[in-house]
């Protein structure tokens, strides 16, 4: 049944997708909620704000502010928040409560554009969806609003919510100048199709081959049936290695965004973890993080594949 | 492509309204698309042939998936292109949020790109009574608004809190009113009222519908009097309004 979870816990939502994908960027990230989103996103969701000083902002939007509509409100406090440091954009972050009452966060994004001048877009996430989706959108807005930053090559998707284990992305995107755009998630690919449009500069997805996952391939020994569970990214590399050595049939699934260009014939996109089980039964290897154990057949050998936006970072 | 919307208190007539003026359009050569944004989900009903499409929202809700185009958008007289929004039953849930939804998965299906209509038409509930209901106004949907009102006090007021929350918006870019649609209930001195009214707000009256029975019998028979008749008075009028909205262009209207 699509959406129904026994075992699982929820994964980390759309808006600290959002958050993560442009917490690097060097703007004001602005969570538009009424506090809750912000301590999920801050206190679990996104590691980086453990150790760092960097600008997140709740709108901290209070009952009377939904019934009402204070959107002057709303940009008043943007406004007043985006005074005390600089910042190279505004970002605000749709949540639950905003998209609910329908608030037009694209036409406030305007509005504290105009007011301080410094570049401010919106992202419409709702926290119906994933993780992915939102770093998708987000990703879509910055690229828009800063499209000529991105006519040479570039890394996207180096976030914690992308990665395995505990592989340092950032490092690993620091180490050689690109070619191509290079996805280490599918969220990105909808805003590198839009720069190969404007600038002709190919793309492609993947995940870098990082020591954890050399390591982890080593497990497939002789198992035939392989179904490795994580983002498309970590996947299909993780896929690409274990073939070096192995001919099994490996099918990657995921309840994140699959692309399509990127997918081969047997690969799934879960609605449901009924169908991760299902799935399950005809492997007898798997690589998924060990948060999915209780959902997964216990016939097969399980080999821990962590995913930070699964079972935290 | 031109979208406008039609707002106007409730049972004034804005749904016969805006499908004779699709019907019109369609007629015209124009490439239409009436988009029904109402819990009752009956806007399209008079260019189906009575036929009630199945609401947007009805689809999401009964497969729990996001349909195709095919699924959600339907053809009826001349080709307009019917869609519905639909919504929850009265007392329950969120109407305005549904509008959104939809809003939100007719960008995701890329249906104006898609389908590219000459026209749209949004045929809004009502009064702009939350988010939901103004997101047909938002950047990127309608440009223009048309009134649909009566000379009676409360179809007034009811016109002119519209246009009120639609001045509210001006500094966001939304669309604008751009005419009045008199559709009369035959009153002593209304004429003079709704064109008060409208110098008031300074917006021309665009079109004066006079109570109809011809309009009255051919919803009986499932369609627009444009389509049932298109050559009598009331018809015309129809025809004269299409045509002005297609000549407003910026700020010339």
């Amino acid at each position: 049944m699509k959406g129904f979870f026994r075992y699982l816990a929820p994964f980390a939502p759309d808006y600290s997708g959002a958050v993560s994908a442009l917490y690097a960027a060097g703007g004001l990230v602005v969570l538009c909620d009424p506090g809750g989103c912000s301590g999920n996103v801050a206190g679990y969701d996104e590691p980086r704000f453990y150790g760092d000083k960097v600008c997140f902002y709740s709108a901290a939007i209070r009952e009377m502010d939904t019934i009402f509509g204070r959107d002057d409100m709303l940009k008043r406090k943007i406004c007043a928040a985006a005074a005390l440091g600089k910042y190279k954009f505004i970002a605000l972050i749709g949540t639950p409560a905003v998209s609910v009452i329908g608030t037009d966060l694209a036409a406030s994004a305007k509005a504290v554009e105009q007011e301080t001048g410094i570049p401010s877009f919106s992202v419409n996430t709702s926290g119906m969806e994933n993780y992915s989706f939102g770093e998708a959108k987000a990703v879509m807005a910055y690229v828009k609003k800063f499209l000529p930053e991105f006519s040479s090559a570039a890394v996207f998707g180096a976030t914690p919510l992308n990665r395995a284990f505990d592989d340092d992305l950032a490092s690993l995107a620091s180490e050689r100048v690109p070619k191509e755009n290079v996805c280490y998630s599918a969220g990105a690919l909808a805003a590198c199709r839009f720069i190969k449009e404007k600038f002709g500069i190919p793309y492609r997805l993947s995940y870098p081959e990082s020591p954890s996952l050399v390591k982890a391939a080593e497990e497939a020994g002789r198992a035939k049936h392989i179904l490795i569970v994580h983002q498309q990214g970590v996947g299909n590399t993780l896929r690409n290695i274990i073939r070096r050595t192995s001919d099994a049939h490996i099918i990657v699934g995921s309840f994140f965004l699959q692309d399509a260009e990127f997918a081969e014939e047997q690969d799934l996109f879960f609605q449901g973890e009924d169908e991760l089980t299902t799935t399950s039964k005809e492997a007898d290897l798997i690589y998924a993080d060990p948060m999915y154990k209780r959902a997964l057949s216990p016939e097969a050998k399980l080999v821990p594949l962590v995913h930070c936006a699964l079972s935290g970072c | 492509m031109k979208k406008i919307a039609i707002y106007g208190k409730g049972g004034i007539g804005k749904s016969t309204v805006t499908s004779n003026i699709s019907a019109a359009l369609a007629v015209r050569g124009f490439k239409v698309m009436q988009i029904g944004c109402d819990p009752k989900a009956d806007s399209t009903i008079n260019l189906m042939h009575g036929k009630q499409l199945e609401p947007v929202l009805n689809y999401m809700r009964d497969h729990d998936s996001n349909p195709k185009i095919e699924d959600i958008i339907h053809t009826g007289f001349s080709g307009v292109m019917c869609m519905e929004t639909g919504g929850p039953t009265p007392g329950l849930g969120c109407a305005g949020r549904g509008i959104i939804a939809t809003f939100q998965l007719m960008d995701e299906l890329n249906v104006f790109d898609t389908l590219k209509p000459d026209v749209v038409l949004y045929d809004v509930l009502g009064d702009v009574v939350c988010g939901g209901f103004a997101a047909p106004i938002r950047e990127g949907y309608a440009q223009d608004i048309y009134i649909v009102t009566s000379g009676e006090k409360m179809s007034l007021f009811a016109a002119n809190n519209i246009r009120t929350a639609v001045k509210n918006f001006e500094e966001r870019g939304y669309a604008r009113v751009r005419g009045i649609i008199f559709n009369s209930r035959g009153l002593k001195g209304e004429e003079e009222k709704v064109q008060t009214f409208a110098d008031s707000i300074g917006v021309p009256v665009i079109g004066h519908l006079p109570r109809s029975q011809e309009i009255m019998d051919f919803e009986d028979k499932g369609m627009t009097v444009v389509e049932g008749n298109p050559d009598i008075p009331i018809s015309r009028e129809f025809f004269s309004i299409a045509d002005k909205i297609m000549k407003c262009k910026g700020n010339e209207c």
